[in-house]
């Protein structure tokens, strides 16, 4: 196997790792950035932190990217032997019917929901997990309470676009692996921070943030694009490039920061969108990262995401590679703001 | 300079959250001549130090350069004199500009607390490669249905029109431009003034008032005046990450609260009456009976502000910073909150500078190690 992005994405996007158990992220990570890094090592909190040291002097630099998905937890097993869900982050039920799921067992499973008139009615109560047993300990003897399930697929390739399961925010983390390998000089000390419960929170960024104190992070993540219907006012296309998030309800962005990412993606002749999520949803890493210790100057740069949280996420090759791409002209400058 | 003036200039600066920069800029030049060191932080918020009698604290040795090697016992004391930290914070409510449409038309989201009834017909500046002025454009009457007229439109159906083209604007106005409430600063009767902003800029006049006495007052502790960024979005980013970076022995945070007028409710405060003084789980005790004792004590008129949770104020954020950060509460009334007309009374921002100012005066070390005594 080749180490392409595309290979590491297809690598990545196959690991479980909801919330709170990424390790099997960690491992996957840790083995494929080691050759490009000075040290690796986990934090107590979960999160995997490379790092590659910079000429005395210069700036440090975070990049995050969340290693987990959202999922789905055991909460109680029928006498039939089927399993009821909670979510584990944004996990919607509608996305999950009669889709099939893994578990931290290794256990597989199909999702399947109550038959209802309205599709409001629609509800994760009403979920359940069938794991082809026939009674309650059957099932418990394959899937523990507490134990979380997240749905699972083969990426597929349509031309530039993947489809598939887990691209959010794997798609990020081997964007990460990706520059690592190629960004060949750098004056600047990188901390690569894999973090963890990104999807419950996010959590485990401010830990991270908080322990490397960098002068400035960019974070990587996905985004939902507004070239789909029922979006009209989001002006985030898939193909386009990366998004510079501005605002989302939770976050609002390092303005000298925002601006020196749009000048080097100017100068450079990267493709760059803007990202303005109206109202009070969204969240990112950066909204934790930014406020920790005395404060860290973070932008956030997502890649466009058709259909999030469902087994057919859709994100655009041209993107990732876009993306790993301005990060390393962002290293290769003086990131002076 | 006279008060009217001073905050007639900085409620004429653009500060919207996340883009404070205009009345950051203001502090570093306009307060250089009160402050013995200042500087920006990470997140733009404006920190100056006015050191104590004797003191050779400098700001330089506050930022920690690398990784926090050693956190230290939770309650541990920085050495050195104390440190009095007053907050106010410099950013205020605004729109941003999330898309231009065909003819040159804005469409904006908001920024923090903005009142939705009052958009329609609002004058406006956006601030794009210059500042353009602008207006949000609604549907006259005779085109609108019974129904329609009882109903609040959402922001996203409103729109600003500046008068430019459509290749104009895509020329001027980068996405994610901030949108404010046209500058006009009206002096009313009575020393009472209006205009967009007096929250919290009354805040940051009254740490002026305050470093101005403190220029003729002899002080041991060491005062941090802090124009905290970030604070109408929620977090509080600029009090937590500056609090964390002077480690103060005590927060201030110098805010506004309601004023009375018709129809507002209990909780409101008289305007011209002298600031409020907080108390409830925000404040700590011996820090209110020190504010309340030093008010008596220079014949200063407040109100007790009684806050049972969440004051709203950076003081929230600031006092749960690394080990704890004992906090009071100082606030202006001010009437209309969160509109283009905003109103306070210049005697309360007088007041409450000159009580902030001779609170720290009394400040000294016995002080500080009594706070961590029941």
């Amino acid at each position: 196997m080749t180490n392409s992005l595309l290979d590491r994405l297809h690598r990545l996007a196959a690991v479980w790792g909801p919330p709170g158990r990424e390790h099997k992220v960690a491992e996957a990570l840790q083995e494929m950035i080691k050759p490009h890094v000075d040290e690796v090592r986990t934090d107590p909190f979960g999160n995997l932190i490379a790092v590659r040291r910079g000429r005395p002097g210069a700036r440090r630099v975070m990049l995050a990217a969340h290693m987990d998905t959202v999922g789905a937890i055991a909460l109680n097993v029928s006498d039939k032997g089927l399993i009821h869900l909670g979510a584990v982050g944004d996990f919607k039920a509608h996305n999950a019917i009669g889709q099939r799921v893994v578990w931290g067992s290794g256990a597989v499973g199909v999702l399947q929901h109550e038959q209802v008139g309205d599709p409001k009615e629609i509800d994760i109560k009403k979920l359940w997990c069938d794991i082809g047993s026939s009674s309650r300990e059957d099932a418990l003897a394959h899937v523990r309470l507490g134990d979380m399930c997240t749905l699972v697929g083969e990426l597929q390739q349509m031309g530039e676009a993947i489809v598939g399961p887990g691209l959010d925010n794997r798609a990020g983390c081997a964007v990460l692996v990706e520059l690592a390998e190629h960004l060949t000089e750098t004056d600047h000390e990188v901390i690569f921070a894999f973090t963890s419960q990104g999807e419950v929170g996010p959590r485990g960024a401010g830990t991270a943030a908080f322990g490397a104190a960098p002068d400035m992070a960019f974070v990587v993540d996905v985004a939902a694009a507004g070239d789909v219907p029922g979006r009209p006012r989001v002006d985030v296309k898939l193909g386009q490039g990366p998004a510079l998030k501005l605002k989302d309800g939770n976050y609002i962005a390092h303005h000298g920061l925002s601006e020196l990412v749009r000048h080097v993606a100017n100068e450079h002749q990267v493709l760059l969108q803007t990202e303005i999520v109206a109202g009070p949803g969204g969240h990112t890493d950066a909204q934790v990262v930014s406020v920790a210790g005395q404060g860290v100057a973070t932008a956030v740069l997502d890649i466009p995401a058709r259909y999030r949280g469902t087994a057919g996420e859709m994100v655009s090759m041209r993107d990732l590679h876009a993306t790993a791409d301005l990060v390393i002209k962002l290293l290769r400058s003086d990131l002076s703001y | 300079m006279e008060i009217a003036a001073q905050l007639a200039d900085l409620v004429r600066a653009s500060s919207i959250t996340g883009r404070e920069r205009p009345v950051a800029d203001l502090l570093l030049s306009g307060w250089a001549p009160l402050v013995d060191e200042a500087r920006l932080d990470r997140l733009g918020s404006y920190i100056g130090l006015k050191r104590g009698g004797g003191s050779t604290t400098a700001l330089a040795t506050l930022p920690n350069p690398g990784p926090e090697t050693s956190p230290g016992r939770p309650g541990q004391r920085h050495p050195g004199p104390p440190r009095v930290m007053a907050a106010a914070h410099i950013d205020s409510i605004g729109g941003m500009v999330t898309a231009i449409e065909p003819g040159g038309f804005l469409r904006f989201t908001t920024v923090g607390g903005v009142d939705r009834r009052l958009l329609m017909a609002q004058e406006v500046a956006v601030q794009g490669a210059r500042p353009i002025p602008g207006l949000v454009g609604s549907k006259p009457p005779h085109m609108t249905s019974p129904e329609e007229r009882t109903r609040l439109l959402p922001v996203d159906q409103l729109y600003i029109d500046t008068g430019l083209s459509e290749a104009e604007v895509r020329e001027l106005v980068p996405l994610g431009a901030p949108v404010l409430p046209r500058f006009r600063f009206r002096q009313l009767q009575n020393g009472r003034v209006s205009s967009r902003y007096l929250d919290n800029r009354a805040g940051v006049a009254t740490l002026q008032v305050a470093l101005e006495e403190l220029a003729q007052t002899r002080h041991t502790a060491d005062f941090y005046a802090v124009g905290t960024v970030g604070e109408e979005f929620g977090g509080l980013p600029g009090a937590v990450t500056s609090t964390f970076a002077i480690k103060p022995d005590i927060g201030i945070a110098v805010d506004v609260t309601f004023a009375k007028h018709p129809g507002s409710e209990e909780d409101s405060f008289p305007l011209g009456e002298g600031p409020t003084i907080a108390v409830g789980p925000n404040a700590t005790p011996k820090v209110t009976r020190l504010l309340r004792d030093v008010a008596k004590d220079l014949g200063i008129n407040y109100a007790l502000e009684v806050l049972p949770g969440h004051s709203g104020t950076d003081a929230w954020g600031m006092q749960v910073v690394r080990g704890g950060v004992a906090t009071g509460i100082i606030s202006i009334p001010l009437r209309y909150m969160h509109t283009p007309v905003e109103t306070v009374d210049l005697a309360d921002i007088k007041a409450a500078g000159r009580l902030l100012a001779n609170m720290v005066a009394r400040v000294d070390a016995a002080f500080v190690e009594e706070l961590t005594c029941y």
